[in-house]
Formats: structure tokens, sequence, C-alpha cells
């Protein structure tokens, strides 16, 4: 098989993450890369090499290059998420640690958690991933101590996953909604929840079938047959009142 | 002076076919800029107004295309392809400008670094660190960031091939049933010789190994008078997770299937025909849904699959 | 029992898929059972006999005019037929999923010609036919590799490059390499700062380290 069976089931966590490092995130430079400040560019006059000025250029095939060519060390600017990291590697940068990614932030989702037992908070979609990739490579960026946030993360992990155990019982063969759920969390589930409802469709289906030919054979009059008891109690599970999360 | 050898080059290279021309509405003269601008101005940093149109042909698209805005309907596309349960049609104008772009990076790293070469020549022995100069900042990351175009494109075709070695014989009934244009249009020139070339050893070595030692009547591989057909479809109902993001330009007012509710919020309005059942679909919700109700959808770049 | 052969096979081409799902390690494949598929298609033949016989029969005694239960009749040429389509069904699921697994092989060994290398072992494995079909498929991927695809590496890694660049400590001296970024003097105990993908030999071999 040209692509391993483990991939074409779901994503691998690794491509999870390099999904994630494709968002935009704020840093401070730590470096000066304007032309505009520092020098004008006749300096690369006195150099004797003229291809010099065209070497530090950034010309970009992911995003727009203008952002790194103007860096102003610590005027914030936004990159994506991985070379913020490779910046912050070679400690060219400080990452600007995003709002909900503080004690503060979390509290208040988690509030929001405990509140709602049907919702899930509006985290970002990409939350679990980036709270890990930044307590480990952007620690010291943190003004809140990261052992706190770690444990709000978790406790936030854990209620939703409880939600997501509750909600399970609500699989059904129609469809479901499932507003804010994480990237992470959509890409653990999706093999589970997609088979379950795969299932529970053919049944629907077959059982649909039988009811048919069932009538066919029998008495027109019966219409209280198989058919319209699953297709009753389907009913009933859609009918959770819309934007509710039905899961 | 301003100019810069490596554009005149880029322009000159940029000069082919494979630029999308659709959109463009300028006198012959202009394309030439033009080009160059598309392949690597970024003019739209504007995030949100990326169109995860996979640019079938034939579809007008009257933006200059940056290069960022295809990275990002590149990403779309391949987690698109990954998550559907059929061979999605290949963006043919996106990927000759990607691979363009990609030849025109390495031809350019590559004058880049050996020109540091010449210059660190003198200073290896006491730099252990070449790289960590802040010259070489911008290299560096221009190198990481082609390890990532190139990984997604690999994924993205390595998942087309399986899907492609899947349904091979649906693709030849596909191939029988209609013009063969159709299938000119779901694969590239490089996909169909795969195509063809392995449906015709695998083939080979199913009759070798099992097809000839059958009755004759039973010999075909692609049967569909027996009790169970051999040719294997697309599970069109398959449950798929989607996202809705509404119509490209983002003009939710005038996107004909957009709907209303009561709180003013736009949502596509989808039947699930074996239920006979209405829903609602809400922009930026995400679902799961069967992917034959919402295919149409995907195809129009108003929802994608995550 | 008609198709309990088939179903060997089945079980076994359901263990060899398992057996190669589990991990990220290289693809296997069991020796082709021969036997078994050859049994397989005895049995087949049986089969063809024996519809051919109930056929007969039938024949025979409608133009006697003799009153047959022909709903038991009937029964019996059904039941023949499915075994008959079973068995082909399993046979060919046997021998596609061994093609699967010789597709995977043949991308992991980046569609380089796998009887020559020190696969060799692993090829007894394999009969004839399924060497020829390895080796054309390889010639495939090569050649799939060098179209319009070719600054991509199709058969290269499908896990994201995560590090490009990487610190590497010394841990054997290896002398002087070369590389886009310069020369490197790799003496023990030095640290460098590479590009992964030049290196990553000098790590297998354990002459560096990733720090």
């Amino acid at each position: 098989m040209s692509l391993p069976g483990r991939l074409q089931e779901t994503f691998s966590p690794e491509e999870v993450q390099f999904i994630v490092e494709n968002q935009k995130i704020k840093i401070f430079p730590r470096i000066t890369t304007s032309k505009k400040r520092g020098g004008d560019s006749s300096r690369n006059n006195n150099n004797n090499n003229t291809d010099n000025e065209d070497m530090s250029r950034w010309r970009m095939l992911t995003m727009d290059g203008r952002a790194l060519e103007n860096m102003i060390v610590m005027k914030s600017t936004e990159v994506t998420l991985w070379l913020a990291l490779l910046l912050k590697q070679q400690s060219k940068c400080n990452i600007i640690i995003p709002e909900w990614l503080t004690i503060k932030g979390l509290d208040l989702m988690l509030q929001y958690e405990k509140r709602n037992i049907e919702r899930f908070s509006a985290l970002p979609w990409d939350w679990l991933v980036v709270s890990e990739i930044l307590f480990k490579q952007a620690a010291d960026d943190f003004n809140d101590p990261i052992y706190e946030l770690r444990n709000r993360i978790q406790d936030l992990k854990e209620i939703r996953q409880m939600k997501v155990l509750q909600g399970l019982k609500n699989l059904n063969e129609s469809h479901m909604q499932l507003d804010n759920l994480g990237l992470l969390e959509i890409n653990e589930l999706r093999p589970f929840i997609v088979r379950v409802m795969d299932k529970l469709r053919q049944i629907h289906a077959s059982g649909i079938d039988t009811t048919e030919t069932e009538n066919q054979d029998y008495d027109d009059d019966n219409d209280i047959g198989m058919g319209t008891m699953i297709s009753s109690d389907r009913d009933a599970s859609s009918s959770i009142p819309p934007n509710a999360m039905s899961f | 002076m301003d100019v810069d050898i490596e554009d005149i080059l880029a322009e000159l290279n940029t000069d082919s076919t494979a630029v999308d021309y659709s959109g463009n509405n300028n006198p012959l003269s202009d394309i030439a800029n033009t080009n160059v601008s598309t392949l690597y101005n970024s003019s739209y940093p504007d995030d949100k107004n990326i169109p995860t149109n996979k640019n079938p042909p034939g579809v007008r698209s009257n933006t200059k295309i940056s290069a960022e805005q295809d990275y990002s309907s590149l990403m779309t596309l391949w987690r698109n392809e990954r998550c559907s349960p059929e061979l999605l049609p290949y963006p043919h104008h996106l990927m000759s400008r990607m691979l363009m772009r990609i030849q025109d990076q390495l031809e350019r790293l590559e004058i880049i670094s050996m020109d540091f070469m010449g210059q660190n020549s003198n200073t290896i022995d006491n730099s252990n660190k070449p790289i960590n100069n802040n010259n070489m900042l911008p290299l560096l990351c221009m190198e990481a960031e082609l390890e990532r175009i190139k990984f997604i494109i690999r994924s993205y075709i390595r998942c087309r091939l399986s899907k492609i070695d899947k349904f091979s014989l649906y693709l030849r009934q596909i191939e029988q049933d209609s013009n063969l244009k159709s299938l000119d249009d779901l694969l590239s020139k490089d996909e169909m010789i795969y195509y063809q070339r392995h449906s015709e050893m695998i083939l080979k070595l199913f009759n070798d190994t099992t097809l000839k030692h059958l009755p004759p009547e039973l010999q075909a591989i692609n049967d569909t008078t027996g009790t169970i057909s051999m040719i294997d479809e697309p599970d069109w109902n398959k449950f798929v997770f989607i996202k809705v993001i509404g119509p490209n330009d983002k003009m939710l007012n005038s996107d004909p299937l957009l709907k209303k509710d009561s709180n003013n919020k736009f949502f596509y309005e989808v039947i699930i025909p074996e239920l006979e059942e209405d829903v609602e679909l809400f922009i930026d919700s995400i679902y799961v849904m069967r992917y034959n109700v919402i295919k149409n959808l995907l195809l129009d770049g108003k929802v994608i699959l995550i | 029992m008609y198709c309990e052969l088939a179903n060997k096979l089945v079980v076994e081409a359901k263990r060899t898929e398992q057996l190669n799902s589990r991990n990220n390690a290289r693809t296997t494949l069991p020796v082709h059972n021969d036997e078994l598929v050859r049994n397989v298609l005895k049995e087949v033949t049986q089969l063809k006999k024996n519809l051919e016989f109930f056929k007969e029969q039938q024949d025979i005694m409608s133009t006697e005019g003799i009153s047959v239960d022909s709903n038991v009749m009937k029964c019996q040429y059904f039941v023949n037929l499915l075994c008959l389509e079973r068995n082909k069904r399993c046979l060919l699921g046997y021998q596609k999923l061994r093609s699967d697994m010789l597709d995977s092989m043949a991308w992991e060994n980046n569609g380089m010609d796998v009887m020559g290398s020190n696969l060799g072992e692993e090829n007894s494995n394999l009969t004839h036919q399924e060497q020829e079909y390895l080796k054309k498929y390889s010639e495939l991927i090569t050649e799939m590799k060098s179209g319009e695809l070719t600054d991509i590496d199709l058969s290269g890694s499908l896990i994201p490059p995560k590090e490009v660049f990487i610190d590497v400590r010394v841990l054997k001296d290896a002398g002087e390499i070369q590389t886009e970024y310069g020369v490197f003097n790799l003496i023990k105990d030095s640290q460098f700062f590479v590009r992964q993908s030049d290196v990553e030999r000098l790590i297998q071999q354990g002459f560096l380290q990733k720090i």
C-alpha cells in the first residue's frame, strides 16, 4: 500500500501537530531584520559581494515573507507557529503566550465547562496541541507557573472527555453536531465514532429493507412495522434542540 | 539598483503554461509581471480570504493567487483527501504552481548556500557553528519550510495513489461508462500512468496465480453478476467530520444556498435521503455527517473535512 | 466441508495483515502457502464437476419425465455455485493482501530493486510471479519519483518533518564531512548544529548523538 493502513483511518499525532504548526502566533523578535531601520540599503554597497543582500532576504512559500523581513527587536509581529519555534530555538524571539493559555483564561473555560454540561467551551481548535508545544518549547515565555497551567489543561481535558463519554450514548445513524471540539480530540475519537455510526447506518438500512419486503409480502395496512419504530427512535435522538451538543 | 538577478530568473522560469491564467484579464504584456507576483508576492495576508477552491479546470478565479493562499489550499486539499471515502479531483493548476515554486526555491537555496560556503571557507576552522549567524537565518527557515511543503505533497500524492489502487476497478468502470475526459480531470498525468500500469501488472498477477486456474465463466476480475459485486465502490455514505466554512469570498448574503434562521445565523440545508431528514448545517459548526450529503458542498469548498 | 480450506487462506491473510499493522516496522510476508492454494483450486475443480453433474441430472430427469423435487436440486446446485464463488473470492483476497504488502515493501525500499538487496532471504517467501510483480512495481515507483514530482522524493518519510536542524554531539572521531552549510570537522565531544538529513546516516552508525 502506498499509504500505510494506520494513516488511512485517521491522522497520526505527528500529523496533527504538523497541521497545528501552520497556525499564526505572535512573537517578540529579538533581532531586527528590517532594512529601513539601522543602516539603509546602501550599506550593502561596501560589501564586495553584491548577492549578499539577496541572501538575507526571506522568500517564503507558505507565508508572507514581509513579516520576516520587517522584524524589529521587541516589536510584536505574527508568524506561523513552526517558524516561531524555529526562531525560538535559535534564541531569536520570544513567543507571546495567547490570552486563553493563562491561569485566568483557562479558569474561565473551566467555569464554562462545569456550568454547561451539554456544551464545550470555545477553546481554540488546537488548544491541546498548542499548549503542549508551548509548555515544552517556550516554557520561559510564560508568566504563570507552568505546573498550574498544566493542571488546568488536564482538568479541561478530563471534563471534556467525560462529556464525550456521556455523549456516546447519543450516537445515531443520522448525524451529530460537535461544536468547539478540538482537532486532537476529534482525531482520537474519529475511528470509534465513525465505525459505530457506520454500523448503525448499515443496521438501519437493512431494517428498512426488511420492512419494505415484509410490507409487500403482508398486509399493507400494517403500518406500525419495524421501519416506523426505528425512524421514530431516530427522531427522538435527533430532536435535540438545534445547536445543543447532541453528542 | 533594486534589480535582482533571481527575480529575472524567476520571471524566465515562470513564463510557462503552468500558471493559471484563467483569472487574468490583463493584456499579454502583463503576464510575465503578474506571474512573478503570483509566485512570490504574498499579497493576501488576510487568512480569511483563502479560497479552499481546488480550482477545478474551467473555474474562473478573479483574485491573484499568492503562494500563501496556495499553500493553505493545499493543506485543505490534503486533509480533505485523507478524510474522504472517494478520490477527489486533482488540482492541476495549483499543483503545477506549487511544484514550480519548489523547483525555483531549490535552485535559489543552492545558489545561496554555495555562496556561504565560499564566504565561510576561511573561517570554518574557528567556527563550529557556521549556521549560527543572522545571515544564515533566512536560509534556515526557507530550508525548513521546503521540507514541510515537500512532506505535504508527498503525503497527499501517496494518499491519492492508495485510493487509485483501492478503486482501480471502479475507475475502470468510470473510464468505460463515461468518456475518458472525466478521468483526466480526476487524475494527474503521472497518476494516470500509475493507474494504468499498476492495474495492468496486478491483473497479470491475479491471472497468473488464480484466475486462469478457474473455470472460464469465473475468470473475470470485475464480475458484477455474482452474489457480490467484485468492483469496490467508495462507501458514499461513510460518516465524515466536517466543518462548515461558507463561500470562499465570505459573502454570506450572496450565496444562494445559504439560509438564515430566526437568530440571523446562516446555515446550509441538506437532506439525508435515506432517512428523509432535513439537517441545518450552520457556518463555523462541526458535524459528523454522511459523505454523500455534503459532497457537493465539499467540492465547492463550502465545507472542509477535518 | 466446502470452503473450509479457503477460509484457512483468509485467516492466514488476516494474520499477516495484523502483524504488519502493528507498528512502523518493515513489512514482511510469510511464505506463500502454495499447497493450500493448490488444494483450494482442486476443490474448485471438484465443485465445477458437481455443478455439471447436477445440470446433467436435471436434464436427464426432465427429458425422461421423472418428477423430481426440483427445489432440492436447485438448492444443491446453488450451494455449490456459492461455494465456487466464495473460493474465488478467498483466493483473490489472499493474493490481493499479499500484493498490497508487496506494494508496501516496494515503497519502503524506495522503489529500489528488492531482489538484489539484503531482503534476499525474505524474498524466498515470494512466489516466482510475486517476485516478478514486485520488480515491476518497484520500477514503476522509480518512474513516479523521477517525473514531475522529482523534487518531492515521493518515497520519502511519511512522518512530518519536525526538526530540520538539530544539535548533535560527536561520539567518535569521524573526520570531515561536507554539507551545504560548509565543512564540519567531527572531533570527539564537539558539538554541531546541522541539518538532520545530512547526518542521519552518521547518527545511525553511532558517530553522532542528537542532543
